[in-house]
């Protein structure tokens, strides 16, 4: 009478409450998010000990790659029908965003694999571990933000949960102005530099501060995007 | 005799196939949502669906016995005796069908279908009263987006008069006796009406109104005592918890009341042929019939109940306490008002309502609206395949009898 992964009639109720949701997926893939964010300021840390990152940065892609399957999970899900209560394009915009920085982490990780940059004092890297510090309090916030989405549905969209999100949402906008004035100062260091360093490793240093700073910016968008379908 | 005792035998298996299929329906909410163990489940379903189906299970068996069919029409009892037999196997084969593949396939649908097929073949287009069959299917339609409305709206209620409040927890305290008192009186007026046989008057109104005021300020009371935690809405999910203990008891009250007949209505129609040796005669249904179905309702609860919802439980997403109570409300109340008008609705169909109906009101985390596919599917092929069937058996069973 009974068969494997379905009970009778009511197997319907089985198959009507998926246990995996959409929305728990995409808290476990803000998870992963935020674990490769951590995984940054020790990178960082070793690059400018000049440690071998190697490791970290296979281990970080690894990560990715997890984050990946989650992802294609959660497409799977909606193209059977199973559906939130928000819409499902939605739902697919703010998954690739939140993607799109995991894969500007890993990138940051490449990055610094590939290259060595010498004549770094110790102001600048000061200002690069703050701007890393910075990029990851905005992952957290957005972490919180997707976590507490659980608890918005449940509470029926309550306009004390909203106001919750929005202030995270505040909150990463301030973090992001924060990083537009550190990318500043990091930028006239740089160019203060143009006649005492290698120009390919002001170049390649340059860039890896734009693809932090591009994280902050990409966040803010992505926590805007998702306050604006919680409405 | 000896078909009556057959036919008795394959009734109570049914009714037992149906109690376990369905236990679902009415516990499954409340376990997902941990309102109640899964011992608690099958307990309280046993005795509430014997409940519904010995008090309240007359007017819709007596629609399956007489209301598709037009008994007067048939001249021979062996003709009313095989083709109700037909019809019963039918409907069994349907569901052991439905349980060994996991469809949403309707017993109601099953019963209703083999009953017209039999009919269809025995006498022919005219013994059908279509009119009474128009209004079923409708009912079909109607059921699940009744379900569907009212969960939407009960839903919207919860969120407007506890949730988006600024303490919701003071707000459940005053409007959770309410939604209870609700509940108590539809229960005890379907109570006087089916139970007591009492027109719907001002007398059984004002009692109903007394019981449910009665819960009420009882609720009232209870819940004031509710202390406050540091997650108000938790609390709040704490209060509907237990309402929901009340809302499932009013599922499994109702599906008793409604799917009892799907079991003991051909044999209520044999039982009237094989004691009064004529066909259309206006015996009534035993007690002890509708009493059989419940027991076998009550059986297989007992029996196979323990197994499914701890396999739905473990299966599910985790539900809200507010949600379950939404989907149980409104599949009750549906599904007894149907039983009040005699209509046999798939209980099945109405949970599936009443769950998107929350599901439209933003209200669930997750659905997979694929099963509406398959019900939608299942409509179209129930009825025509079970009438099919019991015409089949009817023409085999005629040479027997």
């Amino acid at each position: 009478m009974y068969r494997e992964g379905g009970v009778m009639k009511s197997a319907f109720f089985i198959r009507m409450f998926p246990k995996e949701t959409p929305i728990q997926l995409l808290i476990e893939h803000a998870a992963v998010l935020e674990e490769i964010s951590r995984l940054i300021k020790p990178l960082m840390e070793a690059y400018f000990n000049n440690e071998d990152i190697h490791e970290r940065m296979k281990f970080i892609s690894k990560r990715e790659s997890d984050a990946d399957e989650i992802k294609f999970q959660i497409r799977r899900m909606l193209s059977q029908s199973v559906r939130t209560p928000f819409a499902v394009k939605d739902i697919l915009d703010y998954l690739h965003l939140q993607d799109s920085l995991i894969d500007r982490f890993e990138d940051v990780a490449k990055k610094l694999s590939l290259n060595k940059v010498e004549g770094l004092d110790d102001y600048i890297k000061d200002k690069v571990m703050e701007l890393v510090d910075q990029v990851v309090q905005s992952i957290d916030y957005l972490e919180d933000m997707i976590r507490e989405v659980r608890k918005v549905i449940s509470y029926s969209f309550a306009s004390k949960l909203l106001k919750k999100e929005a202030n995270n949402y505040v909150k990463i906008e301030d973090i992001e102005n924060r990083v537009d004035d550190l990318s500043i100062e990091i930028g006239k260091w740089i160019y203060s530099k143009k006649k005492e360093m290698n120009p390919l490793d002001l170049i390649f240093f340059r860039e890896t501060v734009l693809i932090l700073v591009h994280i902050t910016d990409r966040a803010e968008n992505t926590a805007e995007l998702l306050k604006a379908f919680l409405k | 005799m000896t078909i009556l005792i057959i036919a008795a035998v394959i009734g109570f298996v049914m009714s037992m196939a149906i109690g376990a299929n369905d236990v679902a329906n009415s516990m499954a909410t409340a376990v997902g949502a941990k309102a109640i163990t899964i011992k608690q489940a099958v307990i309280i379903a046993a005795l509430l669906e014997f409940t519904g189906a010995f008090f309240f299970g007359k007017m819709v068996t007596e629609t399956i016995r007489k209301g598709i069919v037009d008994p007067s029409l048939i001249k021979e009892p062996k003709i009313m005796i095989a083709g109700a037999f037909a019809a019963l196997v039918a409907a069994a084969i349907w569901v052991f069908v439905s349980t060994f593949f996991a469809l949403p396939i309707s017993t109601t649908h099953s019963i209703v279908g083999g009953m017209a097929g039999f009919g269809i073949v025995a006498v022919g287009w005219h013994a059908i009263n279509w009119g009474k069959m128009l209004f079923i299917v409708s009912s079909w339609f109607l059921s699940p987006l009744l379900g569907g409305i009212l969960a939407y709206l009960v839903f919207r209620f919860i969120s407007w008069a506890i949730l988006h409040r600024e303490f919701p927890l003071n707000a459940a305290k005053k409007a959770g006796p309410f939604l209870i008192g609700i509940t108590v009186f539809i229960v005890m007026l379907m109570f006087f009406s089916k139970a007591l046989h009492m027109d719907i008057n001002s007398k059984p109104l004002l009692w109903s109104s007394l019981f449910g005021l009665a819960a009420t300020a009882v609720s009232f009371f209870v819940l004031k005592r509710v202390k406050p935690r540091n997650d108000e809405y938790q609390a709040v999910e704490g209060i509907f918890r237990r309402m929901q203990v009340v809302t499932s008891c009013y599922v499994s009250l109702s599906h008793g009341a409604n799917d009892v007949a799907n079991a003991i209505g051909p044999l209520a129609a044999i039982y009237a042929v094989v004691t009064t040796g004529v066909v259309g005669a206006q015996a009534g249904i035993p007690k002890y019939l509708l009493g059989l179905g419940g027991l076998g309702i009550a059986l297989g609860v007992a029996i196979l109940g323990y197994r499914v919802m701890q396999t739905v439980g473990d299966n599910i997403t985790e539900l809200n306490n507010t949600r379950g109570f939404s989907i149980d409300f409104s599949t009750a109340t549906t599904v007894f008002l149907a039983s009040v008008f005699g209509l046999p609705v798939s209980s099945s169909h109405t949970v599936v309502g009443s769950i998107v109906g929350v599901g439209m009101a933003r209200g669930l985390e997750a659905i997979n609206l694929d099963i509406i596919k398959k019900i939608a599917i299942s409509w179209l092929l129930t009825v025509p395949l079970a009438a099919g069937t019991a015409a089949l058996l009817f023409k085999l069973f005629i040479g027997w009898f």
